[in-house]
């Protein structure tokens, strides 16, 4: 056998604990109640108690000496749920920072995904909630204390995306090339959770077109529904398949390995921007469909499938520079060195205030607008089950 | 073949302009640049100025508060009002003037015609829709709320949902069932009852965007005057798709004007980004462009058709498919043009929720975000799922056997 796609038994257990993990402590009720802002401390509470945070950081620093393919698999169980919950941002940082606090989840942590600018990362994925930021400033890799702001930009995804000061208590981690790395790292583990967002936006889709009843018979079973339904397949297998490959090649550190004319790529970093690039369009892909498939439903908030309708949108977006769309790996295997700047937290965004919903404002009920207040209107529509 | 409007049109085009000229201020910019509060007070005093002038409800004939005009010149007003970036009314017109109105024309008897059109035009009744249900979507007969006779009044009895602006609304128009032995498309009526009856219920839902302009309505025991049926008892099905209609000729006329509007805004996003020199993002702008002015041209011969008809058949799926599909492609490039911007809310949201927002909207990530979520994802749902609009224009066009049904 060239390669073994099949998980071990090890392998196997940690997806089956973080699956059950999720799936009991996160279901579509905790991702609602904790938007706008997409933190629930609850939730993180009991990561910790699961030794979740630390999971990654080398055993002799207190933490699990998991692999980042273990990584993956708790990404994808991240991902599936769409758990508001840093932990994916702070599996990255406690690897490259395994102090006592951070591996055993006290402190959160996150990374800053581009490099300073005028003192500031701007739009640190995790960064409304996070006491340490990790990032790179100037030619230094560098992690910072300091207080979280407690509130996000506001965003679609609602998620704890924030700008975040270089100034605090400052340690110096490293230089670019482990920033580099720890960029490839946070690209799989995304790549990975967007493979199970996706998945579970598909399993939603195809639940619903089975129970839905229109013409005399279920939806699921008119030919267009199935077809775009089965489209998303192989890019939910593939998505999943391509972001463990990226996770494996971390673990191996075969770095420069880009053997492109004989399909023998394991560098890391290009395996990780293919991951990242094709999971992000399966999960836009899917997610679009599913939503479709649900018809005005679709829409409504106490339906789940817009819950992961934004955030497949809005999980990659913190990557993507002001520009044309993908970043592709060259030759280097390096990606494209981005020829735009850092998004500029410009003085506007800074002053923003909290992170309120978007429409509510404090006359209340408008002529079309949102009424005040997080109430969900009780209705009698069933729900897809 | 002659793709340039007859003479008569183009004098009535002159005289829309200079109205425009006179009534709007200089270097009026759209109202797609002023902020909500604004744009909402022009919308309504807008409303009145147009209604001065014979320009609400155009085409209908005078008697009835109308303008008494052609069905062309509604159609070049349609076209000058979305050039000159003003509406043709405020949102509940759609459903108010638009379908309502000329479901009555159509359909009423002349006391109802009497009654109802002048109050239409005069804004004091505001109609909104009452069509599908929770089972009835795509398969909108297979829709349950019942209406028996009881002496001289109907009752009532089941909910509606996704009717757009209830809130705004003092009249509902629904399709009810009265009578349940008939098939299913034939034992419906259309019928008229006041939101204020007792037993009327209106809840607005919350969709992913955070607003509630949609609501369901629920009907525990309303009762109606018997005469409050348009078109005549269990015909309402043909009442409805008529209606349905009317709206896609105006349309297929207005359409390019917005998506033409909304590609120049894309260009502007592109150069304020800096990627306008970008060979990918020009590639793609190339691409939607074409779309827009090949949906110009569907859009003509779709007008040509209801001019000549005032009715569409299965033209009109073509180009629903076609510009709801495009919509999302777009706004996709507007979105990929942003980048990380569009993840981060700023600025004014739309003001429309359907298509495309208002020209002259400022490029705000509100304005996108929300027109991506929204407007251009539910093009594909409202009035015909894309899944629908293939389906009747490979069984109705291409002639190709009907996949079973239930």
């Amino acid at each position: 056998m060239p390669f073994d796609l099949a998980l071990d038994a090890s392998q196997e257990a940690v997806a089956d604990l973080f699956a059950r993990f999720f799936a009991t402590e996160c279901p579509p009720d905790v991702v609602r109640a904790s938007e706008p802002l997409g933190f629930s401390p609850t939730l993180w509470d009991r990561l910790t108690a699961l030794g979740a945070p630390g999971i990654g950081a080398p055993e002799d620093t207190g933490g699990g000496g998991a692999t980042m393919v273990d990584l993956a698999l708790v990404a994808e169980a991240v991902g599936s749920s769409v758990a508001p919950v840093p932990i994916i941002e702070h599996m990255v940082a406690a690897r490259a920072y395994p102090e006592p606090a951070i591996v055993d989840g006290t402190t959160l942590a996150a990374v800053a995904l581009h490099p300073a600018r005028d003192g500031t990362w701007a739009m640190v994925p995790g960064g409304a909630v996070v006491h340490v930021v990790i990032g790179l400033d100037g030619d230094d890799l560098v992690a910072v204390h300091a207080d979280p702001p407690g509130v996000a930009l506001p965003n679609h995804a609602d998620a704890p995306v924030a700008d975040r000061s270089t100034t605090g208590r400052r340690l110096v981690l490293g230089d670019i090339t482990d920033f580099e790395r720890i960029l490839t790292e946070w690209k799989t583990l995304v790549a990975a959770s967007l493979a199970g967002l996706a998945r579970h936006a598909l399993q939603l889709g195809t639940e619903y077109a089975k129970e839905r009843i229109q013409f005399g018979r279920p939806i699921g079973g008119f030919q267009a529904v199935q077809h775009g339904l089965a489209d998303c397949v192989p890019l939910v297998e593939g998505a999943t398949l391509l972001s463990r490959k990226a996770a494996w090649a971390i673990d191996a550190g075969r770095h420069g390995e880009l053997a492109w004319a004989e399909n023998d790529v394991h560098d890391p970093a290009a395996l990780a921007t293919m991951a990242f690039s094709f999971a992000s369009e399966a999960a836009a892909l899917t997610t679009k469909r599913s939503l479709q498939y649900h018809g005005s439903y679709g829409f409504s908030r106490e339906y789940d499938v817009q819950l992961y309708y934004r955030r497949a949108r809005g999980w990659p977006l913190v990557l993507r520079s002001p520009a044309s769309g993908q970043h592709l790996p060259t030759s280097s295997g390096r990606g494209v060195r981005p020829t735009w700047t850092s998004p500029s937290p410009t003085a506007s965004r800074l002053r923003r205030g909290p992170c309120r919903h978007p429409r509510r404002d404090a006359s209340g009920v408008r002529a079309g607008g949102a009424r005040d207040g997080d109430q969900r209107v009780p209705s009698a529509v069933p729900r897809a089950r | 073949m002659d793709v340039r409007y007859p003479a008569e049109a183009e004098e009535f085009r002159a005289e829309v302009r200079a109205f425009l000229a006179e009534h709007l201020p200089e270097g009026w910019p759209g109202m797609g640049a002023l902020d909500r509060e604004e744009a909402e007070a022009f919308a309504i005093t807008w409303r009145k100025t147009l209604h001065e002038h014979g320009f609400l409800g155009i085409a209908w004939p005078r008697k009835y508060g109308g303008g008494g005009r052609t069905k062309l010149e509604q159609v070049v007003l349609a076209e000058e009002l979305a050039r000159a970036r003003v509406p043709f009314g405020r949102a509940t017109d759609t459903t108010s003037v638009k379908i309502m109105g000329n479901t009555l024309l159509r359909w009423g008897s002349e006391e109802q015609k009497q009654h109802f059109l002048p109050r239409i035009i005069s804004g004091e009744d505001i109609w909104v829709q009452g069509f599908s249900e929770p089972d009835a979507g795509s398969d909108l007969a297979n829709l349950k709320l019942v209406a028996h006779r009881e002496g001289d009044s109907w009752v009532l009895n089941g909910q509606k949902i996704w009717t757009s602006r209830a809130q705004e609304g003092n009249w509902i128009f629904v399709l009810a069932r009265t009578d349940p032995e008939a098939p299913r498309h034939r034992g419906i009526s259309f019928l008229l009852v006041p939101l204020d009856s007792p037993g009327v219920d209106v809840r607005p839902i919350r969709v992913l965007t955070g607003q509630d302009e949609f609501c369901e309505v629920f009907f525990t025991d309303v009762r109606i005057p018997a005469g409050n049926v348009l078109g005549g008892e269990h015909n309402g099905w043909m009442v409805a798709m008529s209606g349905l209609g009317v709206e896609r000729g105006e349309e297929a006329a207005i359409n390019p004007i917005l998506f033409r509007a909304e590609f120049d805004r894309i260009v502007e996003l592109a150069r304020e980004h800096g990627v306008a020199d970008d060979p990918v993002v020009r590639d793609r702008l190339a691409w939607c462009y074409t779309k827009v002015e090949t949906m110009r041209f569907l859009g003509y011969r779709i007008l040509t058709q209801y001019l000549r008809d005032g009715e569409l058949g299965p033209v009109a799926s073509i180009s629903k498919l076609y510009w709801s599909e495009y919509h999302q492609v777009a706004v996709d490039l507007a979105l990929a043009i942003m980048g990380a911007d569009a993840l981060v809310r700023e600025g004014r949201h739309p003001f429309r929720h359907f298509r495309t927002d208002e020209p002259g909207a400022p490029n705000s990530s509100n304005s996108w975000i929300d027109v991506f979520l929204l407007n251009a994802r539910s093009g594909t749902v409202y009035a015909g799922t894309s899944q629908v609009q293939r389906n009747i224009i490979s069984e109705t066009i291409l002639g190709l056997p009907k996949e079973p049904r239930g």
